[in-house]
């Protein structure tokens, strides 16, 4: 390590910069609470790291026609506190909020959660339900867009080139009709990393009791986070009552049961997301 | 590579090995030992300092992170010879046992008070929850903090 380069860009055109002279094996360090660790336990070896800490316009919460954006380098406690986020995404701020400790959620930020591409990450799965895009710049300033599920391809790794960087995170407010939560569960009750986590969103009728639009992220079961589009169409147009939270349970469990075959978790988890399950209906009502 | 920053109020220009963590900076650079290394992974807090007015694991924190910022450390409570309140109260409430924890335990309530001079039992349970202690003294602790909040 004692080779490795540390540039330390202070605004965005010196970012591009910097992306100039990223390889396979460079870094992007957003807040550090992954990537020093790694570093310092000899997993992680880059040659070059370009150190975000700098880059302030990078750091914000904005709402702008119907959508929050919410820059790369933001921290879980100030998405946490932020009004915007906690009124139209509010399982944003639960995950938020849940991720490691006070002195965790001070350094850590979106961006590196993201890119971190964590199984466990608790972000990743409740930006799938509040289907997020991703922006992210290139070397030349050039931008592009995508979808979490096509940027994190597996555990630790995204799509992204190398002199590629995430700037921000752009979400869809979701409308007053909407409820949404996240659950986790982890060998502890605070400060611990997930073994499992739901994000659940929904489109609630209050009329007639029902639910819509179902959105279900699910992480720490295998290698990424997925939607479960097959329970969210037996879920969509249902009465919300107690009967259902039973189906989401039994479903999830089945759900479970096909991603890991086979696996040493499986038999704790295909159980655990049952009460998991429940949490997070409990939250919605 | 050279860096600038303040650590308890006094101006640093140090060359600094850039993959350095912020923890051995402070230990071994600037013989600030106050500052424990615990678990050295972010769990238990030993580590904890204020990075402009915010508490983090200076375990997890690369060097080249803090050019610019300002530090408080420990060593930064007391001044002028006397204790801060924070440290006072933990002596009176017998909130030290083996007092490794502590540093730790101080800074992430320094941070805290700091934000919010009177905070809740349940904001104070939430400040200190990335700090372990290993010796039982939970309860002392938090009656400590207490005390200092009701402070006018």
């Amino acid at each position: 390590m004692g080779n490795t380069v540390v540039l330390t860009p202070d605004n965005l055109s010196e970012l591009r910069e910097a992306l100039k002279q990223a390889a396979p094996n460079s870094k992007i360090l957003a807040g550090g609470t992954d990537l020093v660790l790694a570093m310092h336990e000899n997993r992680c070896s880059p040659d070059l790291i370009i150190d975000l800490s700098g880059v302030k316009e990078l750091k914000y919460v904005r709402l702008e026609d119907g959508h929050l954006h919410i820059g790369a380098v933001t921290t879980f406690t100030q998405i946490k506190e932020n009004e915007f986020v906690r009124k139209h995404a509010l399982c944003l701020t639960e995950a938020a909020a849940l991720i490691g400790s006070n002195q965790i959620r001070n350094a850590g930020t979106i961006g590196g959660n993201i890119g971190n591409a964590s199984p466990a990450g608790d972000t990743i799965p409740v930006l799938m339900a509040l289907e997020a895009r991703i922006r992210v710049m290139d070397s030349l300033g050039q931008v592009e867009e995508k979808d979490v599920d096509e940027l994190i391809v597996g555990s630790g790794k995204t799509s992204l080139k190398c002199d590629q960087v995430i700037t921000e995170v752009i979400i869809p407010v979701l409308g007053d009709d909407y409820r949404s939560t996240f659950v986790k569960l982890g060998s502890r009750r605070a400060v611990t990393i997930s073994k499992l986590n739901i994000a659940l969103v929904v489109k609630y009728n209050h009329v007639l009791n029902t639910i819509s639009d179902v959105r279900v992220g699910l992480g720490a079961i295998g290698v990424k986070a997925f939607r479960d589009r097959r329970v969210e169409e037996i879920l969509n147009g249902q009465q919300a009552d107690d009967h259902l939270a039973q189906v989401l349970a039994e479903e999830l469990s089945m759900t479970v049961q096909k991603a890991i075959p086979g696996r040493y978790s499986l038999p704790y988890k295909k159980e655990a997301i049952k009460g998991l399950a429940h949490d997070a209906w409990a939250n919605l009502s | 590579m050279q860096i600038e920053f303040k650590v308890n109020g006094k101006s640093c220009s140090l060359d600094i090995c850039p993959t350095m963590r912020l923890i051995d900076l402070l230990r071994d650079e600037l013989g600030l030992t106050g500052t424990k290394e615990g678990c050295g992974e972010g769990e238990c807090g030993a580590c904890t300092v204020i990075i402009d007015g915010e508490a983090v694991n200076s375990c997890l924190v690369l060097a080249p992170q803090v050019r610019g910022k300002e530090i408080i450390t420990v060593e930064g409570l007391a001044g002028d010879g006397e204790l801060d309140s924070l440290q006072q109260k933990f002596i009176e409430h017998s909130a030290v046992e083996c007092g490794f924890c502590t540093p730790g335990m101080l800074m992430s309530a320094k941070a805290l008070l700091m934000k919010n001079p009177h905070p809740s039992e349940e904001e104070i349970r939430q400040a200190l929850a990335g700090n372990l202690c290993r010796c039982s003294g939970y309860s002392k602790i938090i009656e400590a903090v207490k005390d200092v909040a009701s402070l006018s």
